[in-house]
């Protein structure tokens, strides 16, 4: 691991709950970190000091396993591969704070998430529908938006 | 979700070609000369249908066959539908290809309505048919098929339809604009001629 790498983790250590190695042979991260969603401007703040670009936003919808929506942000730089997972729950409901402030790029990713998962984001300077259409009323990749299983029985019976 | 438009027939439209001639049932043999202007509209349909100018859109996966069959290899100029008019204003077919998403729909139907008439529409690929391989229970992206936006004058099978079949479809277009058209508000639904 190169020096400007072992300082970044060693920051991000520092603010995450938990922190870990990873394998990036097996599943394509050299660290993994647990945040808490009110210190991601910080994290952020933090890689984008040590020259980490933003490679994408998104979210699981985890509130059946953790009851939470599990927002995930992959930073990564460009000199040496150097990937960090940041994984950060948000209680359903609540808005995660933007970091548009710091990564202009996390505009639309978090537009998107907004878009298929309804999750808010404050400070964002436009948050609003990005793929589908202005007038949807759903989030489409909420577990309970509907299932093709479910569709196709209704179909058939 | 609720549907752009009417369904249209069951059944591919393809075009019907038949002679102009039998336009002329009902009118005496000898006022024909007269009272038809069939010659003139023959005329001007020859015109149109050698020099059909799509617009410069492309959808999805489609367009990339659209502008192979542009490109010199396959040379739709061959046709005289080669010019791809950068403008709504300029163009008189517009070729569907590739998925239309509920976002993109509005700004189609915009653009059909910016083309100036007589225009007409081929829809290429399945996804235009009828929503195609994005097609399925609860799905929220896709308009099925682009009869649900503006009416379609050729659909052309395929996923996506090779150059040669877009160039057969284009030149069904043109036997139908031969053909010649009624506008009969009485004709049957989907009844083309």
């Amino acid at each position: 691991m190169s020096e400007a790498g072992a300082s970044l983790y060693d920051a991000l250590a520092a603010l995450a709950e938990s922190s870990a190695e990873s394998d990036y042979a097996k599943d394509g991260f050299h660290h993994r970190h647990k945040v808490a969603a009110p210190k991601l401007p910080d994290i952020a703040a933090l890689c984008h000091e040590h020259g980490y670009v933003l490679e994408m936003i998104t979210c699981e919808d985890q509130r059946e396993a953790h009851d939470a929506m599990r927002l995930v942000y992959t930073f990564n730089r460009l000199s040496a591969v150097d990937r960090h997972l940041i994984q950060a729950d948000l209680p359903p409901g609540q808005e995660a704070p933007s970091i548009v402030g710091v990564y202009h790029a996390a505009d639309w990713f978090e537009r998107e998430v907004y878009d298929m998962y309804g999750v808010r984001f404050a400070g964002h300077p436009e948050l609003k529908r990005i793929l589908l259409p202005d007038d949807a009323d759903f989030f489409a990749l909420l577990k309970d938006f509907g299932r093709i299983e479910d569709a196709e029985q209704e179909a058939e019976s | 979700m609720a549907k752009l438009g009417p369904k249209r027939p069951p059944g591919l439209i393809t075009a019907s070609v038949q002679p102009s001639l039998t336009r002329q049932d009902g009118v005496p043999l000898e006022a024909q000369p007269y009272v038809r202007l069939a010659p003139l509209e023959d005329l001007l349909n020859a015109a149109r249908s050698n020099s059909l100018w799509p617009l410069t859109f492309g959808l999805a996966c489609c367009a990339i066959e659209m502008m192979a069959a542009g490109a010199s290899k396959y040379d739709l100029d061959r046709f005289g539908a080669g010019v791809f008019r950068p403008s709504a204003r300029q163009a008189d077919v517009m070729i569907f290809a590739g998925t239309i998403s509920k976002k993109m729909a509005p700004v189609i139907k915009q653009l059909w309505d910016q083309m100036p008439s007589p225009k007409w529409s081929i829809a290429m690929g399945g996804c235009t048919i009828d929503g195609g391989p994005f097609k399925y229970p609860n799905q929220y992206a896709i308009v099925e098929g682009a009869d649900h936006i503006v009416p379609v004058d050729v659909y052309i099978p395929g996923c996506p339809p090779r150059p040669e079949a877009l160039i057969n479809g284009i030149l069904q277009l043109k036997a139908k604009i031969k053909a010649g058209r009624k506008f009969d508000p009485n004709a049957g639904e989907g009844e083309t001629k």
